[in-house]
Parts: C-alpha cells; sequence; structure tokens
C-alpha cells in the first residue's frame, strides 16, 4: 500500500512552480513569490537609483511585467534569473531615458571613466541620510559612486542568488568579465569602508 | 552554493547583510498584489478556455459522424421490395406484423368460440401455436390465394356449425400446403391445433 505523499509545505514549492501556478490563475501563488523576492528585488533596484521614489517606480514596473507576461513565462531558467533579467533590462531602460545610457557602455574597469551622474542629487541625499544609518548611507554613496556595470553585477551577485555565469547570461558577458567586474567593485567598496581591513 | 557563489568578500558581504533593512513601502506592496489578483480575476484561465477549444471540432465531428451512420443503419433497414411467400422475415418485423395480424383477425374474428374449445388447447399447443404465430407474417397469410379461400371456406363451416366439413377443409388445406397451420390466423390456429393430421 502506497503513503499518501503529504501536501507540499509553501517553502517547498519552487518558485517556478508558484509562477506556473500564478499564470494558471492561483493569485495565492503570487503573494508567496512576492514575499520571497521583494526584498532583493527592491534593494537591487533602490542601490542603483538611489532615489527611493525612482526605485518605487521601476520596482513597480517590473512586477507589474511579471503580471503581464505571466502567461508567457517558461520555466527554462531560475525564476530569479529571469526576475533579475526583467529588473536589469529596466535599469538599462531607465538610464537610457535619463539620459545615461552612455555610460552604460563605458568602460567601467577604467578609473578615468569613473561615473559620478547616478549619484543622487545632493538635494536628495539629506533625505536618504536623515532615514538610513551612518553605515547604510556610506554604503549607498559608496554603491552609487561605482561605475553602472561593477555597481550591476556586484548587486546581482549579492542579491539575486544568481552564479556569476548566470550573471554573465543576463547581463551579455562571460562569466569572467563578472567576476572582474564584482572583485572591481569590491575593491572600491573596501576603499570607502577602511575599517573592514585588507581582503585576503 | 555552487563554487562560483562563494562570497568574493566575507567582510563585505556581513556588511551588507546587516545594511540590507530596506523593504518596499507598503502602498507600493499593496498596488503590486491588488494588480496581481485582479490580473488573474479579470481574465479568463488559459487553461479553462483550451479544453473547450480543443473538444469544439471534436464534438462536431462526433455529432456529423452519429449523424451518418444513423441515416446509412435507417437506409439499411428500409424494405427494398417484398419479401417471398414462403420466405421468413426477420424476428423484429415478425413480431409486429404478428400484433397486426391479431388485431385484424380479431376485428373479422366470429363471436368468441365456446369457452371450452377455448381452453381445450393444452399448454404445449398454446406455447407451439405462440411460437407459430411469432413466424407468420401477414404476407404468408394474404398472398397465397389457396390459404385464403381454405380460411374463408373453414371460418364459414365454423360459423354455420358445420365443424365435419371445417376440418375437411383443413385437411385438403394440409394436403395442398406443407405449412397450412403456420399460414392460418390465430383465431383458426388454436382451432386447427386440436385437429389431428
Amino acid at each position: 500500500m502506497s503513503v499518501p505523499k503529504p501536501p507540499a509545505s509553501a517553502e517547498d514549492e519552487t518558485d517556478e512552480a508558484l509562477m506556473l501556478a500564478y499564470a494558471a490563475g492561483d493569485a495565492s501563488a503570487f503573494d508567496r513569490l512576492y514575499q520571497r523576492h521583494k526584498g532583493a528585488l527592491y534593494r537591487y533596484v533602490l542601490r542603483h537609483c538611489a532615489n527611493a521614489c525612482i526605485a518605487d517606480e521601476l520596482f513597480q514596473d517590473v512586477w507589474m511585467n511579471v503580471i503581464r507576461v505571466r502567461g508567457r513565462y517558461m520555466p527554462a531558467a531560475r525564476f530569479g534569473s529571469w526576475l533579475f533579467t526583467l529588473a536589469h533590462n529596466r535599469i538599462v531602460d531607465h538610464w537610457r531615458v535619463s539620459g545615461q545610457a552612455t555610460m552604460v557602455t563605458l568602460d567601467d574597469d577604467d578609473d578615468a571613466a569613473m561615473p559620478t551622474a547616478l549619484v543622487s542629487p545632493s538635494h536628495e541625499q539629506p533625505d536618504v541620510l536623515a532615514a538610513a544609518s551612518e553605515t547604510s548611507a556610506r554604503l549607498r554613496t559608496a554603491l552609487a559612486a561605482l561605475p553602472p556595470l561593477q555597481r550591476d553585477a556586484f548587486l546581482l551577485h549579492q542579491e539575486s542568488g544568481l552564479s556569476l555565469a548566470e550573471i554573465g547570461q543576463l547581463t551579455g558577458v562571460g562569466a569572467e568579465t563578472v567576476k572582474s567586474r564584482v572583485r572591481y567593485a569590491i575593491a572600491r567598496l573596501r576603499a570607502a569602508f577602511p575599517e573592514l581591513g585588507e581582503h585576503v | 552554493m555552487t563554487p562560483d557563489r562563494e562570497p568574493l568578500d566575507p567582510a563585505l558581504g556581513a556588511m551588507l547583510r546587516e545594511n540590507s533593512a530596506e523593504t518596499p513601502p507598503a502602498h507600493v506592496d499593496a498596488a503590486i498584489m491588488r494588480a496581481a489578483h485582479r490580473a488573474v480575476v479579470s481574465a479568463p484561465r488559459a487553461h479553462s478556455r483550451r479544453p473547450w477549444r480543443l473538444w469544439l471540432p471534436l464534438a462536431a465531428a462526433a455529432t456529423v459522424t452519429a449523424v451518418v451512420i444513423g441515416l446509412q443503419s435507417v437506409e439499411r433497414q428500409a424494405p427494398e421490395g417484398a419479401p417471398a411467400a414462403n420466405v421468413p422475415l426477420k424476428a423484429s418485423t415478425e413480431q409486429s406484423a404478428t400484433r397486426s395480424d391479431e388485431s385484424n383477425a380479431a376485428a373479422d374474428a366470429p363471436p368468441p368460440q365456446s369457452p371450452a374449445a377455448a381452453t381445450s388447447a393444452p399448454p404445449a399447443a398454446e406455447s407451439a401455436r405462440q411460437s407459430d404465430a411469432a413466424r407468420v407474417t401477414k404476407a404468408q397469410v394474404s398472398q397465397d390465394p389457396r390459404v385464403k379461400e381454405a380460411i374463408e371456406r373453414i371460418r364459414a363451416f365454423r360459423r354455420d356449425g358445420r365443424e365435419t366439413e371445417a376440418v375437411a377443409a383443413l385437411a385438403q388445406l394440409r394436403a395442398t400446403v406443407s405449412d397450412a397451420d403456420v399460414r392460418l390466423p390465430p383465431d383458426l390456429r388454436a382451432w386447427a391445433s386440436t385437429v389431428p393430421r
């Protein structure tokens, strides 16, 4: 006699299964999916923008896109990879619209090309700084000072849970390039936080 | 964790995790959830539409097939011409013809026989009569003029109480037609079963 299989708990359900369930009409599946990924995705967007209002708008756009294209979702890749691809593309669009498109194509490994345009305007910073702790504010400033592609690679590696190879696929470069960008970003962030000591 | 998911800088990673409390504002959460729920409530489900779309042509094809098969079977069952007088028909047509024959015979029949004559038939003879009745047809009874004429004469003799002449007419019919008893109408068949050959 076969033992009946216990129903999978909410934690056991994969992201892909939840997304398919949502595409089939199960709204509660979206709720669980959203709870799992909203924090990481929001931090990814927020740390790219340094402007909470714009981050809210971009974050909302990404999820609206998920809702809109739910019927075309194919679990060929991990849901997280798909979700962060949508977010990455939305941020690149935002760069283009806001006149920062050229920064995407800069050789971000070149110190001379260090962009500063993504750093929030000074009139925005007091609000941000007041709301966040000193470390958070320093971190945000340091991230904003990174070249976009380095920042993108670093944030994707940090927040999305994707591998370097997956990030490479997502951004259209090789895994070694991603690794190089992440290392450059770490070096610059460490420079902003000397109290962390020497990185071995 | 895959090899290339190894933290590239544990100290920096820890600091980032400690300062990763940012979450979307409640109104953004609410707007997204509301849109997500509204999208699946307002849109008809894809998987509930598909079966109907798939089954529609199948249902149409099944209906057409059923109609064609039904028409063909009706054409096959329709009589192509009058059967030969001595060819037994199929049971279904026989039974309906027998019922019709019985009703006609009842209309033409003389007043009921004496109760003794009606009840004198043994059960075996009665079952044989019913078996014969199942096989005889209206066509068999009416198409052979010799049988028709003999039936009329037997009825007339019996109506007049001339039993000897009726038995003689039956004997003559039996001599002429091999299955004479089968061709008799039910009212005479019951009587004929009591007449020895």
